[in-house]
């Protein structure tokens, strides 16, 4: 297994990698970065030649390419178009983002287990057919629907209900906030809860809808049907035989979604007005910075494919079958 | 057992296994006429009925799919009859701005002065053009990709796989957002949002071609097939297609309902259709900051997306529950 | 029967479907005691699966049950899934056709059988678990204090299927409810296979339900049969009356269609022409009449009800079935001439190729 994880790890990096070089190409390809700056009057000729020569505008393509993947390798990622370091401002947003993103995945993962198995034990019952509608009506609704209801018709009432703002709308904290860590808290979670129900409630609905499906595969395959009449007490045959096999499809989908769930993350950065890495990417590809873009690119499929080494781990623990492949 | 089609015995054994082989999936060019054996290997009979005629019944007898066909297709002819039909059209601008739902604008004007109802109705319209080209395009380009991988095997299977990798390692959207915006710096057509929302979305349906014929690679009837002498082409195209068919459409329709939340998200970023054209998308994007002062502006928009996005949903469903249904089966 | 383990009445499964329901079974009762082993025969569809599974009460739920089966005289019908869960494993055990599927590929075997012992029996886990062991070697399974460990994909059909056994023995169950335990499986494993069934009927003293459309197995085993077809039982005797003396023409066509060692090698096989009636809707007369050479206009109007076969034995001392438990039974108008007609000589040759062989 540790091979089969390995040759996994190999092939995805190189994927990777080629995907950086499409990447480069496009968006090298498709303007100047400094045309805003050069259609600028005001700015000195001198000023554009140096911010060339940092953003090695002077050199051919490949020479290009080749600067940033040598010093990426070594987690130097180059400067933006304004001339600043990509690093820290990559490091800054993405501990922004990271706050939204972890929690939210797993409340999702929690959830979609627990509404997947209810609506599949009391199938065809009322609670079945409510929670499929929730989850489909969540499906459907984009993320960006989602989140302006919830900032609409839900925080904005209640904080006026209330008279005080319990769910805070826009950014991920207050402006002048200081103090230790813990007296902190409260004004991120404020901040977070909207964002973060958000992204839970999108995600949450698909992998739901397969749990659900996949356990009521599950209950009518033979090997239930063997457990039952070895005349264990039925509740075993459920949490051993049932939910045990069924939740083995599901790590799969819920690892192949991992990406979406980032892209959901970006669109609940812009509803709520994160400074995460969602907009850092939107700006840099706007302002067609290379380095930016790139950067994003790097550290989103790299935690794509962290999660899905982790979630193969846990495929293997929970499937002896692929373990000798 | 007597047969008067006038075959030999060798054609009409051949025939069987054809068809028994192929089972529920197949679609009527496949299997001989009125050769098809009734029963199914549980001794049950289902009254002998054609396999469309089948699902289409099926699919109708399905309340919630019933509601999202009424839905997609009154909303169709809703938009096409306002489109010829309506006084405004969705470019006119009119001298009531910000006016709230009237008889003269049952969905109220915006801030410039824009009839929200001929807005909202062409934006559908033009949601659904997009996400009908996305389907056909990914759904031809993912289902060839998924059979030559399935089919061939070895080097070609792992190549396209690794291609279908590259796509899907990075987020979908942030790869979106890069296309849209040198394709919008090309053209501004909608095509184009088309093909690039295409060009991401192609990915799940070649996965799922591709298992489904690895499998029907190994069944009898190819084998049967292709000591019969068919070529490559043949077996993949007139054999192996038709019996996956029944997953396939299934996920074209939910590419068509995924790619209307991608082009929307798109164009509420600011990335996809631009003014003066209109999407759903783009018209949530003008209203979110009205949402609780001039609502209309808001809730019009929000509410047709979603019934949109979710009457197709509804018909994915229940397609998917036509052609494989769970509670039919009775064993003896 | 005071002494019968398992006593099936007037058992009938419908099953709620689309066009109607089907008629799954039609009535049958029958009786199993202590240590017997009987046989159900029949073809696909005509009921004797869900027999077998409305005895552990595993049907699916869109299934209508009427009718009345009890063990050691509880009634099992009807119970709640707890009190289920109490006989099964224990009363009643049951062995399922598929092997490839009917294990539960996550957990090894030895769990999986430890698990049944653990269910019943008040011992320890390392107790159970040696229990498995023990039974890995009754049924067969070579170094099976090694094999205990691995998983069910690590072997093959015909041991899986050895498994499924030493599973139903792990608490010695009086009753032992064997679907077609060979269907699935080669004919050099078949045999493997239900000596392993040998052994677990010797062990555990239980009775057998052997179910089965492959009248070779029965004869090795059964001392009773019964015939199905379209849903209700045909004919019921000791497997020597079955097979020297049916009574009913769909046994005379199930005999005639094997192939016999005793034979002289130059008869065709003969084939029933046709095929079983469908199940959904309420026929009138005899379901086997379409397809019957004896067929008379009665036969289109009563169903034939299940009635003892007056017939006097060969003067060849062909036994004549035992004064046992219950006579000979035949669901036919015509079951006396039918008896005395020799096997194999009412269905006529049919075989497609029949001109093509050289003579």
């Amino acid at each position: 297994m540790l091979g089969y994880i390995l040759r996994r790890l190999v092939v995805s990096i190189g994927v990777l990698f080629l995907a950086t070089v499409l990447v480069f190409v496009l968006v090298v390809e498709s303007g100047d970065p400094l045309a805003l700056l050069k259609a600028n009057p005001h700015i000195k000729h001198a000023t554009i030649v140096a911010r060339e020569k940092l953003l090695n505008l002077d050199h051919p393509l490949w020479d290009r390419y080749w600067i940033w993947f040598s010093h990426a390798v070594r987690g130097n990622f180059g400067k933006t178009v304004a001339g600043e370091s990509v690093g820290p401002q990559l490091t800054s947003h993405l501990l922004v983002t990271l706050r939204m993103v972890i929690l939210a995945t797993l409340i999702s993962i929690v959830l979609a287990i627990a509404v997947g198995v209810y609506a599949a034990l009391h199938q065809g019952k009322i609670a079945d057919h409510a929670a499929t509608i929730t989850n489909f009506i969540f499906i459907a609704a984009p993320v960006f629907v989602v989140g302006l209801l919830l900032k609409e018709f839900v925080a904005i009432p209640l904080n006026q209900h209330l008279n005080r703002i319990v769910f805070y709308t826009s950014g991920e904290q207050s402006p002048t906030l200081t103090g230790s860590f813990l007296s902190r808290l409260p004004d991120y979670a404020a901040h977070t809860a909207l964002p973060t129900i958000t992204l839970i409630l999108v995600s949450y609905s698909s992998w739901a809808i397969y749990q659900r499906a996949s356990i009521l595969e599950t209950l009518d395959s033979d090997h239930v049907r063997l457990a039952r009449s070895k005349g264990i007490s039925p509740r075993r045959v459920l949490i051993r035989h049932v939910l045990r096999n069924a939740l083995i499809p599901v790590t799969t989908v819920i690892a192949l979604d991992f990406a979406a769930v980032l892209g959901g993350a970006l669109i609940t950065e812009l509803v709520f007005g994160w400074q995460g890495l969602g907009i850092w990417f939107l700006n840099g590809v706007t302002f067609l910075d290379v380095n930016v873009t790139l950067a994003y690119l790097l550290i989103t499929a790299t935690f794509v494919i962290l999660f899905n080494l982790v979630a193969d781990v846990i495929y293997a623990y929970l499937d002896p079958r692929i373990r000798y492949d | 057992m007597t047969d008067t089609s006038g075959r030999s015995p060798r054609q009409q054994r051949l025939s069987r296994v054809a068809t028994t082989e192929a089972g529920m999936h197949t679609l009527p060019s496949v299997s001989p006429s009125g050769a098809s054996d009734d029963h199914d290997q549980h001794g049950l009979t289902d009254g002998g009925r054609g396999q469309f005629a089948t699902i289409l019944l099926r699919l109708i007898g399905n309340r919630v799919a019933l509601v999202g066909l009424c839905i997609f297709f009154g909303l169709i002819v809703a938009s096409l009859l306002t489109a010829w039909f309506w006084t405004y059209s969705y470019t006119s601008i009119t001298n009531t701005l910000n006016a709230p739902p009237s008889l003269s604008h049952p969905f109220g004007t915006t801030t410039i002065g824009a009839d929200l109802f001929a807005q909202v109705m062409h934006g559908t319209l033009q949601d659904i053009e997009i996400a009908l080209v996305v389907a056909v395009i990914a759904t031809v380009f993912g289902a060839l990709v998924g059979a030559v991988a399935g089919f061939y095997r070895g080097g070609v299977d792992a190549g396209l796989m690794r291609f279908v990798d590259l796509i899907l390692v990075v987020p979908v959207l942030a790869v979106l957002i890069v296309l849209a915006h040198i394709v919008a710096k090309q053209a501004s057509s909608w095509f184009w949002l088309a093909v690039i929302i295409g060009a991401v979305s192609w990915t799940y349906i070649a996965r799922l071609v591709r298992a489904d014929f690895l499998t029907l690679r190994e069944r009898d009837f190819i084998e049967a097939s292709r000591a019969l002498g068919a070529t490559n082409r043949r077996l993949i195209l007139r054999h192996m297609l038709p019996n996956a068919m029944g997953p396939i459409i299934v996920n074209a329709t939910i590419t068509v309902a995924l790619s209307i939340v991608l082009e929307s998200t798109l164009s509420y970023i600011g990335l996809g259709i631009q003014a003066p054209n209109v999407s759903l998308g783009l018209l949530v994007n003008q209203g979110q900051d009205s949402a609780t002062t001039e609502w209309w502006l808001f809730v019009f928009p929000v509410g047709f997306l979603v019934i949109l996005t979710l009457s197709i949903f509804f018909i994915g469903d229940g397609l998917r529950e036509a052609f494989d249904p769970k509670k039919s089966r009775v064993r003896a | 029967m005071d002494d019968a383990s398992l006593v099936v009445e007037q058992l009938v499964v419908d099953f709620a479907a689309g066009e109607g329901p089907v008629h799954a079974v039609r009535g049958i009762s029958f009786s199993l005691a202590p240590r017997e082993v009987l046989g159900i025969v029949g073809e696909s569809g005509s009921g004797k699966s869900v027999t077998a599974l409305a005895a552990m009460g595993l049907l699916p739920k869109n299934a209508k049950v009427s009718g009345s089966i009890t063990y050691a005289g509880q009634e099992l019908l009807g119970l709640r899934e707890k009190d289920l869960a109490k006989v099964r494993g224990v009363g009643i055990a049951m062995i399922f056709q598929d092997p490839m599927t009917s294990l539960n590929p996550v957990y090894t075997v030895g769990w999986q059988i430890a698990e049944a012992v653990r269910a019943h029996q008040d011992v320890t886990k390392h107790a159970a678990l040696a229990r498995a062991v023990a039974l890995l070697e009754t049924v067969g399974i070579p170094n099976a204090a090694e094999r205990v460990g691995n998983y069910p994909h690590e072997f093959s059909g015909g041991m899986r299927q050895r498994v499924v056994i030493a599973i139903a023995m792990a608490n010695d169950p009086a009753v032992i409810l064997a679907d077609e335990p060979t269907t699935a499986l080669d004919v050099t494993v078949q045999a493997q296979v239900l000596s392993s069934l040998r052994t677990a009927l010797e062990e555990t003293h239980a009775s057998l339900l052997l179910i089965t459309h492959d009248l070779g197995v029965i004869a090795g085993l059964a001392d009773r049969v019964l015939v199905m077809y379209a849903g209700r039982p045909v004919e019921i005797g000791t497997v020597e009356q079955i097979f020297y003396e049916p009574a009913m023409p769909y046994t005379h066509g199930l005999l005639g269609s094997l192939p016999r060692l005793d034979g002289d090698g130059q008869d065709r096989l003969r084939q029933i022409p046709g095929s079983p009636p469908s199940r959904v809707g309420d026929g009138q007369g005899c379901p086997f009449a379409p397809r019957c050479p004896l067929r008379a206009d009665v036969c289109n109007e009563r169903e034939p009800e299940l009635r003892p076969v007056r017939f006097r034995p060969h003067a060849d001392d062909t036994p004549s079935g035992t004064e046992g438990s219950a006579p000979h039974v035949a669901a036919c108008h015509f079951a006396e001439e039918v008896a005395a007609m020799p096997v194999a000589s009412m269905f006529p040759d049919t075989s497609a190729d029949h001109e093509g062989v050289a003579p």
